[in-house]
């Protein structure tokens, strides 16, 4: 609902699986500024089950850091503020607490239909629970079975695909009448689940005629209308709005919150991805931007990319809770491989699962914070790799087998934000990303994107302007040819021409310079005729740019990235890269 | 000591068998009903070659009959032959649509037993009751297996000590064997074979995950995966109780509804002191904690001081920590993250 007074101070919420930050935004010496932020464990899971009391907490301690009254007698937010600087203008909440829907897929072909499905629903908080494909050689269900395997999976939403426009219609009517007879058998009432039907358009009445009454029925376009177009939109928001309505509007203690009429809700996924909508208008540079938030449940990546903007949400990969379900898709052996000391499988394995039992703690030695890292790197790698699948390959990706060129990366997500050093932040993201060309990564330490995609809503220039005034850090600008040379060959020529520091970089090699200001620097890169920086292969240029918390970094262990076999080796390297960035 | 109330229900609707004010033993059944057994499609419009649209109209048992092996489900009358479409099993008509009929065999009779010993205090109609009873409430962090019910047997003589394969002898047999440390293989499949009620241990190697799944009875790990002692506290306790009687679940859930595996040791003709219902308390000077991470996962102390400031940990984070003595591994910084109340 829009205002009718002139918004000045802001009270933002984030209401994580692990976390709950609030912070508040101010207008100081005419300019936003992010003023007090504080963290508290979330109160989302037993015993508590109410979000609202680490709102409350979290405001609380607020109240308490600056001195500023933001409760009234009836312990309700005081908005609009008053003279006396009590209260704030507006209040908005995110969340990425919300439990993800649950969605079973049936189609006619796991490649085609099945596929695109899949995506849609990864753009969302959901969890494909059951896919049901009747081109599964391998499984050879009966309907009897499928059936069953709908009733177990007690899923929120059913989507029916397949057939392009125009096509198939037997097999379809087939799976819409396996999909009735399991929906007739689960509860009635709001928990029945919603078939969405993004089929062979041509099927739409006869699937509405067969479905009848035994379930809400949605029918959007075809996700598949033929065999070479993918058309995800429609789905991808009939899904949301059932999210919106199934789940969010459930969230324990939400209705609580709601008496403090705020602003705006939203997932901290769809916050995310207005920030980086915004920066790539704003940097409107030929690369893409590139935002990745790994936190205990889930991990997001969200890019715009030649000018398309796109999100994968895995609510299976994260630190903490969803530690189990990583294990399940990454070989220990492949988490292993980023830490520098030796340490048994079944023992890491343990760390690592007990973490999951006590999703709320925090890494206490160097050996339980590094295993954690490594555990990042694999989830946002595999987060990566599925969502490149969907990513368009034009300007910003030279080489479609490598990352595209991105400016700038922004980490999110309790490993990144929460890692005792900087490099520690930035190396996850060298190793899981290997960004290629020249690139700018930002840490989002205080969890502030999410809070600026909320503001922009209610104060467009307060979310700009406290971003760049304490809620984003700078972790360097990285630069990462592409080439392939022996170990130890100079690959590329630098010179900081301020500083007159001239550098060449061995191949194999990854080296941090640390710069003495924050200010912007000219930096001329030369690289070997066979090394590509983003202009090409052998193509020098001049470039601004700053160090940042941890410097300039110059990434040339080649793309992509491929450690030493030997174990012994590879341990040394690791420990010397953390060495090199400083952690 | 406290009260414990558990709701013991059916997962679909069916007969309650008790009433408020009835006192249940742990295998008391307190509520019954048929559950979901398979299931069989029949396309009668197919088979019959009808309409889909018509089915309904030659149906000869609706939704919700039952029907015997070979009876008559759907007829369509003709100028010579009928052509009859028959259940081939045993059942009832789950749901028709679409020109099928969904045919539900019969399953035995599912029971809900009370689990514990104590008293019903609400009855939900055809669900179930709320059972209530007084005794010490045990929380694990990771179990296994369903439910059970045995006479506590602490097997290791220390907190800090392994189950042997071979201590377990027939004298334990439908005991909820305890081991203070952690079994290996020889020794859970050793508790099988002497048909134990159940496991208590500190912790379990994470890759006995999956044989803990199959077990015929459950088992509860009160600190994690791994080599980790049980809470001194916790093993004293189960120590004190050795004898007596606990309900074991081992059902976990750590997500939307966290559910952690527990053991319950009634006291009938006790009473619970009062003020002792959950709630959470701010971690103070003068109370006993538990360390939940590492390192020293396992370890109870008391908390000697809450610097205001934030500490710099081993991993290199600044992080506001409590002072914890351990008696004599001496006083110790651990991250507020990682500490639990320990209510005794």
């Amino acid at each position: 609902m829009p205002l009718d007074y002139r918004v000045e101070s802001i009270l933002v919420a984030d209401c994580g699986s692990t976390t709950t930050k609030a912070a508040v935004i101010d207008l100081v010496e005419g300019q936003y500024r992010l003023v007090t932020q504080v963290e508290v464990p979330s109160t989302v899971e037993t015993p508590w089950e109410d979000v609202s009391q680490g709102v409350e907490h979290a405001v609380a301690q607020i109240e308490r850091a600056s001195g500023r009254i933001l409760f009234d007698e009836q312990g309700l937010l005081i908005t609009p503020e008053r003279a006396g600087g009590q209260g704030v203008d507006a209040f908005v909440i995110t969340t990425s607490a919300v439990p993800p829907l649950r969605i079973v897929l049936a189609g006619l072909v796991q490649e085609l239909s099945l596929a695109s499905a899949r995506r849609a629903a990864r753009s969302i908080y959901a969890d494909v629970v059951e896919v049901i494909a009747l081109d599964d050689a391998t499984e050879r269900r009966s309907d009897e079975e499928r059936v069953h395997l709908i009733q177990q999976a007690q899923p929120d939403v059913i989507c029916i695909v397949g057939g392009t426009d125009g096509g198939a219609t037997t097999a379809v009517a087939d799976l819409a009448r396996v999909v009735t007879l399991a929906c007739s058998l689960l509860a009635e009432g709001e928990t029945r689940p919603v078939v969405i039907f993004a089929g062979n358009a041509d099927m739409r009445l006869e699937v509405a005629q067969i479905i009848g009454e035994e379930a809400p029925l949605k029918v959007v376009d075809n996700v598949r209308p033929t065999l070479d177009i993918e058309n995800l939109s429609p789905l991808r928001e009939e899904i949301e709005a059932i999210h919106r309505e199934r789940k969010m509007a459930g969230l324990p203690g939400l209705d609580m919150l709601n008496a403090w009429n705020p602003q705006a809700i939203m997932t901290t996924a769809q916050a995310q991805s207005y920030v980086i909508e915004y920066l790539g208008r704003k940097y409107g540079s030929p690369k893409g931007v590139l935002g990745v938030d790994v936190g205990g449940a889930t991990t997001v990546v969200t890019v715009q990319l030649d000018g398309l903007s796109q999100q994968v949400i895995r609510t299976d990969l994260g630190t903490s809770y969803s530690v189990e379900r990583v294990l399940a898709q990454v070989a220990m052996d492949d988490i292993l491989r980023w830490v520098p000391f030796p340490i048994e499988e079944g023992e890491a394995h343990s760390l690592l699962l007990n973490k999951s039992l006590r999703p709320t703690t925090l890494p206490a030695t160097y050996e339980t914070l590094l295993l954690e890292q490594a555990l990042a790197r694999e989830a946002l790698r595999l987060a990566l790799a599925e969502a490149r699948e969907i990513w368009p390959i034009g300007q910003a990706s030279p080489y479609p087998h490598l990352s595209p060129m991105f400016e700038p990366i922004v980490g999110s997500g309790g490993v990144l934000s929460c890692a005792p050093r900087p490099g520690q932040a930035a190396l996850i993201l060298l190793d899981a990303i290997q960004p290629i060309g020249v690139s700018t990564l930002v840490l989002d330490s205080r969890s502030f994107v999410a809070a600026m995609g909320a503001i922009a809503g209610v104060n467009p220039l307060a979310a700009v302007q406290a971003a760049g005034l304490g809620g984003l850090v700078n972790l360097g600008t990285v630069i990462a040819p592409v080439g392939q040379a022996r170990e130890g060959e100079i690959v590329l020529r630098l010179k900081v021409e301020e500083l007159n520091l001239e550098m060449d970089v061995p191949y194999g090699s990854l080296e941090v310079y640390r710069l003495p200001s924050p200010e912007p620097l000219t930096l001329r890169v030369r690289p070997q005729r066979n090394f590509d920086v983003g202009w090409g292969p052998g193509r020098g240029r001049k470039i601004q740019f700053s160090g940042g918390s941890v410097g300039l970094i110059i990434d040339a262990r080649g793309r992509p990235l491929t450690l030493p076999s030997d174990r012994e080796r590879r341990r040394a390297k690791v420990q010397e890269w953390l060495w090199g960035v400083g952690a | 000591m406290t009260t414990i109330a558990r709701q013991r229900y059916l997962p679909v609707p069916g007969q309650v068998l008790v009433q408020v004010g009835s006192r249940v033993e742990p295998t008391t059944p307190v509520a019954r009903a048929l559950l979901p057994g398979e299931y069989r499609i029949l396309n009668v419009a197919g088979d019959m070659g009808i309409r889909e649209t018509e089915t309904d109209k030659y149906l000869v048992r609706k939704v919700g009959q039952q029907v015997k092996k070979g009876e008559r489900i759907a007829v369509r009358r003709g100028l010579l032959f009928p052509r009859v479409c028959r259940a081939p099993a045993d059942g009832f008509i789950a749901a028709s649509g679409g020109g099928r009929v969904l045919l539900e065999t019969l399953s035995p009779l599912y029971e809900v037993p009370a689990h514990i010993r104590g008293q019903v205090v609400s009855l939900r109609p055809n669900y179930g009751v709320v059972v209530e009873t007084v005794g010490a409430l045990i929380e694990g962090v990771w179990g296994a297996g369903g439910e059970s019910t045995g006479v506590i047997k602490v097997v290791t003589e220390r907190a800090d000590e392994p189950l042997d394969a071979e201590d377990l002898t027939t004298e334990f047999s439908g005991a909820v064997i305890v081991g203070g440390l952690t079994a290996d293989k020889a020794a859970i499949e050793q508790a099988v074979h002497i048909e134990a009620r159940g496991m208590v241990l500190g912790s379990l190697d994470a890759d006995l995950r999956a044989l803990a799944a199959e077990l015929p009875f459950p088992l509860i790990v009160t600190e994690g995966m791994g080599r980790i002692p049980m809470a001194g506290p916790i093993f004293d306790l189960l120590k004190k109780h050795d004898g007596s009687e606990a309900s074991l679940s081992g059902k976990t859930s750590m997500r939307w509804g966290v559910v952690r595996p527990e053991i319950i040791i009634p006291q009938l003709g006790k009473s619970a002191p009062p003020g002792r219902e959950r709630r959470v308390l701010p971690l103070d000077v003068g109370l006993t904690v538990r360390i939940i991470s590492q390192p020293y996962q396992g370890a109870v102390g008391v908390i000697t001081d809450l610097p205001y400031r934030p500490q710099e940990v081993d991993s290199g984070a600044r992080l506001k920590v409590a002072r914890v003595d351990l008696g004599d591994e001496g006083v110790v910084s651990v991250p507020l993250a990682n500490l639990e109340l320990l209510r005794t």
